[in-house]
């Protein structure tokens, strides 16, 4: 067995491990546990990605989900101070049932259409190919595959119209975020009077708008 | 690559910088003002709209990446005009209810619009994903605007909406990115070889679950009840059509032009959803009796009858599934706004709260009546040449019996709009006087009313565009 | 040298989205559901390597790039929307939030 392929099975299967942890009732019952197990997949994906020579995308995935994503959601986490599920014996409800029979036929499905089209039957054939991975030799040769210098290029002339309307899909969810999370415009939006503490503001309803409504943009 | 490049994608650049605009007039506007960001917004999409016939938006962008014609043009006027009339509908209550967000409201409302406009000219993955996303982020934070109305309506069915819209999203990327990898190619017309293996079903399968998920199709249609029962009346005016328009925009572009060679895998997954979605929409809207709740499971129904259209496939049945999607823009977003007069009048949101509607207000009931009459497919309103011609189209494409369950189903649904119309128009109520309704509401109602009755009378000018516009698609 | 057979890649990839819908249809807790999502983007992602790879083709790297832009985009909504039902409800779960109406 190569070096590889024994990084793959290790990183992949600590991949799956994380993942199933996050759903096992006992060990997701924290949110934060499912946070770190989370993480833990982030990250051995990153390895695979690394493994793969997807350089970009491997730092791109501990720096960005591993690192702002999943602080996001730790830190939501601990803005709502939640406590871990009270232990409860796992009840087997019909939609858990259901949701394990669908799960389970869509990835039969999809490992039975994987295992057929490796197998050359139909005109995916992925086998003759597949030694190339990990190797050397796959088409093309080195041309910077993977690389920050190559992604970018490509992103900034074939994709650059897909790119910049990502600029602005962040922004709508910046807008959006802020829109739904802030507290502040609980009694501007109101119809009835505002609480007797937040006179002072009511009583200048232009000043605590501005402060309120625009202070963030 | 100049400026001149992005000529054909000139709608949705308008838009993406009129969101920008409200943005920035909102942070320099007085509070007291804001209202006028409602009329800047509708100004633009009215600009935008006639704009559309003025610019010249044919061509290719980045080597096909994006392809502007009669097909992308077509498609975004009818969304450019959903998008106006939700505007015009809900000014007054965005500025009454939501004096403070008014801005954002605009600009989300802006930015959805520009991924909606911009979706149906993509020909390319990563132009399809993002545009997929912008259409869709703004629309679950819009769906939870009412997040503050003293606990009235919590944000819960717009959590529904976007956590079921993630999940699906990544049903649709996954059969995309399986599709994609094996044609080594984010090109559409690139994505499916002319002899698929089975994992190429697999993933268009996966594909056609996700999108089913978007338009609400059934058995996939779980959040839509919820999402239009809780959201904002004015919001589900817009999203219980744009989002739609663009959706069927997106499974044509895919499925049209990408997988004629898997039509084997795909069309009876499809003529199955047809069937469960009419048998489904239509018997579950039987016994409602929220008006919400109803308009949702008879847009369910309808979008099995959009789907027949899908289903008749080739150019005709594609045509014909433009011609539906735009009778249906003005029938049901005048329903609904008709629902949110009513409702502003204090009534409340159930189909009880109609009575008497004719007594109190003949012309809100009467456009009440025409749209009703349009949704049902009764001649001789925009909706019957809609129907009529979406089962022509199946009956050419040798699907007769979805013609006769269609037809069926179509008489099963008269059952429940007409007995809306019985509320408004037999059943009596205390309450006396008119329904109040504000100006650009009233405009709005018209401007759909025109449109359902002036397509009842002369469609054949839309048809014949709709013709041209499927041009464009292959 | 061994290489990574594709098929292997594309079983993992399949495994880990079919954890991810399970966790989403499972969970009643719509953080954990929100991660679930994720794990469902990134098998998407580990697809797209994987192909990259087979063929030497960088587009694949690219649309990956797209779509963790578009995961980051939607968790941040996501999570907002989060923070404004808890303020309202207290909760986090679905069952208590009454999201399954009928």
């Amino acid at each position: 067995m190569s070096m590889e392929l024994i990084l793959f099975y290790v990183l992949g299967g600590g991949a799956l491990a994380f993942a199933a942890a996050m759903l096992l009732p006992n060990v997701g019952r924290n949110p934060i546990h499912s946070a770190l197990s989370l993480v833990g997949t982030l990250f051995c994906l990153a390895g695979l990605y690394a493994l793969l020579s997807a350089h970009l995308l491997s730092a791109l995935q501990i720096i960005v989900y591993a690192g702002a994503v999943m602080v996001l959601f730790t830190f939501v986490i601990m803005l709502l101070n939640l406590q871990p599920d009270e232990i409860q014996p796992v009840r087997l409800t019909t939609l858990k049932v259901a949701a394990g029979i669908i799960g389970l036929f869509v990835f039969g499905k999809l490992i039975t259409a994987i295992t057929l089209a490796a197998g050359g039957a139909q005109s995916v054939d992925l086998t003759p190919h597949s030694a190339a991975i990990g190797g050397a030799t796959w088409e093309g040769g080195f041309n910077g595959y993977g690389t920050i210098r190559e992604v970018g290029r490509m992103l900034y002339t074939t994709f650059l119209v897909p790119f910049e309307l990502v600029s602005v899909l962040l922004l709508v969810a910046a807008v959006g975020a802020v829109v739904l999370a802030k507290r502040s415009l609980h009694y501007i939006d109101a119809p009835t009077p505002p609480p007797a503490k937040l006179n002072r503001l009511a009583n200048k309803p232009e000043a605590a708008a501005t402060h309120d409504d625009h202070g963030h943009h | 690559m100049s400026l001149a490049d992005l000529q054909p994608l000139m709608l949705g650049l308008i838009l993406a910088c009129a969101a920008l605009l409200v943005l920035l007039v909102d942070l320099v506007i007085k509070p007291s003002g804001k209202p006028i960001l409602g009329w800047l917004t509708a100004a633009i999409l009215a600009g935008t709209l006639v704009a559309s016939w003025l610019l010249p938006l044919e061509g290719e962008v980045q080597a096909g990446v994006w392809q502007g014609n009669l097909w992308s043009t077509f498609l975004a006027r009818v969304m450019i005009s959903a998008g106006l009339l939700a505007v015009l509908g809900g000014l007054d209550y965005v500025a009454r209810v939501w004096p403070y967000r008014q801005g954002e409201f605009y600009t989300l409302l802006l930015f959805s619009l520009t991924g909606m406009v911009l979706l149906p000219g993509c020909r390319e993955l990563a132009a399809f994903v993002v545009c997929f996303e912008l259409m869709g982020i703004p629309i679950y934070v819009l769906a939870a605007y009412s997040k503050n109305d003293n606990g009235k309506k919590p944000p819960e069915a717009a959590l529904k909406l976007l956590l079921i819209g993630a999940a699906s999203t990544a049903l649709t990327f996954f059969g995309a990115a399986l599709l994609v990898g094996m044609a080594g190619s984010s090109r559409f017309a690139e994505l499916v070889p002319y002899e698929p293996g089975p994992l190429h079903a697999v993933a268009a399968l996966l594909l056609l679950a996700g999108m089913a998920f978007k338009i609400g199709v059934a058995p996939f249609h779980m959040w839509v009840p919820d999402t239009y029962e809780g959201s904002p009346t004015p919001v589900v005016a817009f999203l219980s059509v744009a989002p739609k328009v663009a959706g069927f925009a997106a499974l044509s572009s895919i499925f049209l032009i990408a997988m004629p060679t898997l039509a084997h895998a795909w069309r009876p997954m499809l003529w199955l959803l047809v069937v469960v979605t009419m048998v489904v929409g239509n018997l579950v809207a039987i016994p409602q009796t929220n008006l919400k709740r109803l308009m949702a499971f008879s847009g369910v129904a309808q979008v099995g009858y959009i789907l027949l259209g899908f289903l008749g496939g080739a150019e005709f049945g594609a045509a014909m599934m433009l011609f539906y999607l735009a009778t249906y823009v003005f029938a049901n977003i005048g329903m609904f706004l008709i629902v949110h007069a009513v409702a502003e009048a204090g009534e409340g949101e159930d189909i009880v709260s109609l009575n008497g509607l004719a007594r109190r207000s003949p012309w809100l009931a009467l456009a009440l009546l025409m749209f009703l009459l349009s949704l049902a497919g009764i001649p001789f309103v925009a909706g019957f040449w809609a129907k009529f011609y979406v089962f022509t189209a199946a009956w050419r494409a040798g699907h007769g019996e979805m013609v006769l369950l269609g037809a069926l189903f179509a008489t099963v649904a008269l059952f429940y709009y007409l007995g809306v119309a019985r509320a408004a128009f037999v059943n009596k109520s205390a309450i006396e006087g008119p329904v109040p309704v504000k100006r650009p509401l009233a405009l709005a109602i018209v401007v759909c009313l025109l449109g359902t009755v002036g397509l009842g009378a002369w469609p054949n000018p839309l048809v014949e565009a709709a013709l041209a516009a499927v041009q464009g698609l292959y | 040298m061994t290489a990574i057979p594709l098929a292997h890649l594309l079983i993992l990839a399949a495994a880990l989205f079919t954890l991810g819908m399970i966790g989403v249809m499972t969970r009643r807790n719509v953080l954990v559901m929100l991660m679930s999502v994720e794990i469902m983007l990134n098998a998407v992602n580990l697809t797209l390597v994987a192909f990259s790879r087979y063929h030497g083709w960088t587009e694949g790297h690219v649309l990956a790039f797209f779509i963790i832009a578009v995961a980051a985009a939607e968790a941040a909504v996501g999570l907002a929307m989060v923070l404004a039902v808890f303020r309202l409800k207290q909760t986090v779960y679905v069952d208590e939030l009454k999201l399954l109406k009928r």
